[in-house]
């Protein structure tokens, strides 16, 4: 109960406007080592979010041709690997990255050390999940901030079984907060237009064609994300066409909706 | 006549390891046990026979008494969100053994190479975890629990009703044959669900005797078409959402059925007020702020000019320059049959006639010019 009023209330910060750099998972952008390439590159493929922002949770697949895709969580590789652009092409799936954090440099996941559930907020999940190339470090971090070391299945597959419930979280952040600043800021700032002719394959572009063109002129990463949450998941009806019919999710946001109003009813 | 004995048996060999390969994606859900256990004959949703996907079966007890069967997963799925409240037990089939087990403890085997016949992606139960791994070691995939496969189910019931389209619409057009032929007239909207739908048709003898598989094919025809409406109203026409809006010229193109056409990828369908937006785009997507190259563009649908219907882009036949004009002026304008597009072309002073790859950005750029 205590982690979910301290995940809520970062959540809620974050929300309102707490700078990038002030997050437990955020580094400088210069300090993030980007993997994938391409105008989209800073964001997530997955959830479009800002990759420096979210560092220290990043992951990345390499694929068979070289190249890399990089997530924000281990929760956007789930999405991914269980149900959404690499669920197919697992064989083509090399190796998979995950950011160490005692070095903010990438390591191989398979071999590292997660901390799971400690008391250091997660990214996209109720239960953080961080990882270490070095055991000891890993150890050290858990006796301090809590959690249990796993190693990558133990952790990959307890974000599997969080995946609903955290879809739930999801969904309420931005229900209550996200697309609404997103749809205010479009409908204020944007070239609606211009916005009809943009074709893209994922959120993550989405958000890159609509930095790059100032359609909706100087945006921070925030508002950025808002909009592009807006535009893909309601305009383009990609929340519904993928979670529509799921009421477990709906459910469980509606809980953590709730859980949310009671703890801005606290402060 | 050693050598031709080698060969043939190099031969032999290569045709057994081929099947072996090939067996080892297919997958059979036909039930091979002497008893199953059938509560009804057809699945509650889909009204398939149940036996023959008898491996991917569910029983559902609810807490009013009733029990329902599923054909698979997917149709529990589909039915989820009505009867969730009033589940008191999800039984399914354990693939290995065929008998019914607790489904909230069995082993899931997800994104297998599988195939089975209602889901693009299987989803496989076994009572014991060893089992659940000898069938990854043989199909890949992965080892879920219950409430993430019924997750993934439910999430891809889009995507399963997309993978069965093209087979139903083969299915309706025989449907429509039988039902007109063979069967009294009855009005399909007076029964709740399909299964009731079909349970009269059998027991009242409305179309006389009908294969089970006939029987099928024409409940399905009558229930998802029939009660709408008739085959031939919504047939072939292409269905353009109300919110498309060319990518090419900006207009929404569901104002002009007569001109609509359509490329459709991966990831979009992306609708044009005209075949020469198509190709404008067709030719240079990334001028119109797409992502995609000329690779993605597998699929392309136009509407032939005579008939109205929806036909292959690729395949059609364009007569160019006529004194006919579309919504964006002078068109490519589409036929199916080559003998329709050269009296079209004669009776309406048309230039020239082309195929689909015989057009070139330069020709289709050229429909805009004056001296045209």
């Amino acid at each position: 109960m205590k982690k979910l009023k301290m995940v809520l209330a970062v959540m809620l910060i974050g929300v309102v406007g707490m700078h990038a750099q002030e997050m437990f998972q955020s580094v400088p952008e210069k300090e993030a080592t980007l993997l994938q390439s391409g105008k989209e590159k800073l964001y997530c493929p997955n959830c479009g979010m800002n990759l420096p922002k979210y560092y220290k949770t990043s992951h990345a697949v390499e694929l068979a041709d070289g190249t890399h895709r990089q997530y924000c969580s281990i929760h956007c590789l789930v999405e991914e690997m269980e149900m959404g652009y690499l669920r197919d092409k697992k064989e083509s799936v090399k190796s998979i990255k995950v950011v160490d954090i005692a070095s903010n440099q990438f390591t191989d996941a398979k071999k590292a050390f997660y901390v799971v559930g400690s008391k250091k907020p997660g990214t996209m999940t109720m239960t953080s999940k961080y990882a270490f190339a070095q055991k000891a470090q890993a150890e050290e971090f858990a006796s301090q901030n809590g959690g249990t070391v796993m190693n990558f299945n133990e952790t990959y597959k307890t974000a599997v079984s969080d995946f609903t419930k955290d879809m739930g979280m999801l969904l309420a952040m931005k229900s209550s907060k996200m697309w609404q600043m997103g749809e205010k800021l479009y409908n204020e700032k944007c070239d609606k237009a211009k916005i009809e002719t943009f074709h893209a394959h994922s959120i993550a572009t989405l958000k890159s064609m609509i930095r790059d063109s100032k359609t909706c002129g100087e945006l921070d990463d925030m508002q950025l994300q808002a909009v592009s949450l807006h535009i893909w998941d309601q305009k383009l009806g990609n929340f519904e066409k993928q979670y529509g019919a799921n009421e477990e999710i709906k459910a469980n946001a509606e809980m953590f909706k709730k859980k949310m109003m009671e703890q801005k009813g606290h402060e | 006549m050693n050598n031709i004995f080698k060969i043939a048996a190099m031969y032999i060999a290569a045709i057994l390891s081929l099947t072996l390969y090939a067996n080892a994606k297919t997958f059979k859900e036909k039930a091979t046990i002497k008893d199953p256990v059938l509560t009804q004959k057809w699945c509650s949703v889909s009204a398939e026979e149940l036996k023959d996907t008898y491996k991917t079966n569910y029983i559902v007890k609810l807490t009013d008494g009733q029990t329902k069967q599923y054909a698979a997963l997917r149709f529990l799925a589909e039915d989820y969100d009505a009867i969730k409240t009033r589940i008191q037990e999800i039984l399914a089939v354990d693939a290995k053994s065929q008998k019914l087990i607790n489904a909230l403890r069995a082993y899931y085997v997800t994104n297998s190479k599988a195939k089975t016949a209602y889901s693009k992606f299987s989803k496989i139960a076994f009572e014991k975890e060893a089992d659940a791994k000898e069938f990854v070691q043989q199909y890949g995939g992965d080892i879920r629990d219950f409430d993430f496969t019924l997750y993934l189910a439910i999430k891809d019931l889009e995507l399963d009703r997309e993978f069965l389209k093209a087979k139903k619409e083969k299915r309706y057009q025989k449907g429509e044959k039988i039902y007109e032929r063979l069967c009294e007239k009855f009005d399909p909207s007076q029964y709740d669900t399909l299964l009731d739908l079909k349970t009269d048709i059998d027991t009242k003898k409305r179309c006389g005797r009908l294969s089970s598989d006939n029987l099928q094919t024409v409940s399905l025809y009558l229930w998802e078409v029939k009660r709408f409406g008739d085959l031939e109203q919504n047939k072939n026409v292409m269905k353009v959402p109300q919110d498309a809006k060319c990518p090419v010229c900006g207009m929404f193109v569901f104002k002009y059925p007569k001109w609509a056409a359509k490329i459709v990828t991966q990831e979009h369908t992306y609708y044009f007020d005209g075949v020469k937006d198509l190709m404008k785009f067709y030719f240079n997507p990334s001028k119109f702020e797409s992502a995609h190259k000329l690779e993605d563009f597998k699929e392309i649908r136009v509407t032939d000019y005579y008939t109205q219907k929806e036909i292959d882009g690729k395949k059609a036949f364009y007569v160019l320059h006529s004194n006919v004009f579309g919504p964006m002026g002078n068109e490519p304008i589409p036929f199916e049959k080559e003998e329709d597009a050269k009296t079209f072309l004669k009776e309406h002073y048309g230039k020239t006639m082309l195929k689909f790859d015989e057009m070139t950005e330069t020709e289709v750029y050229g429909l805009e010019k004056l001296d045209n």
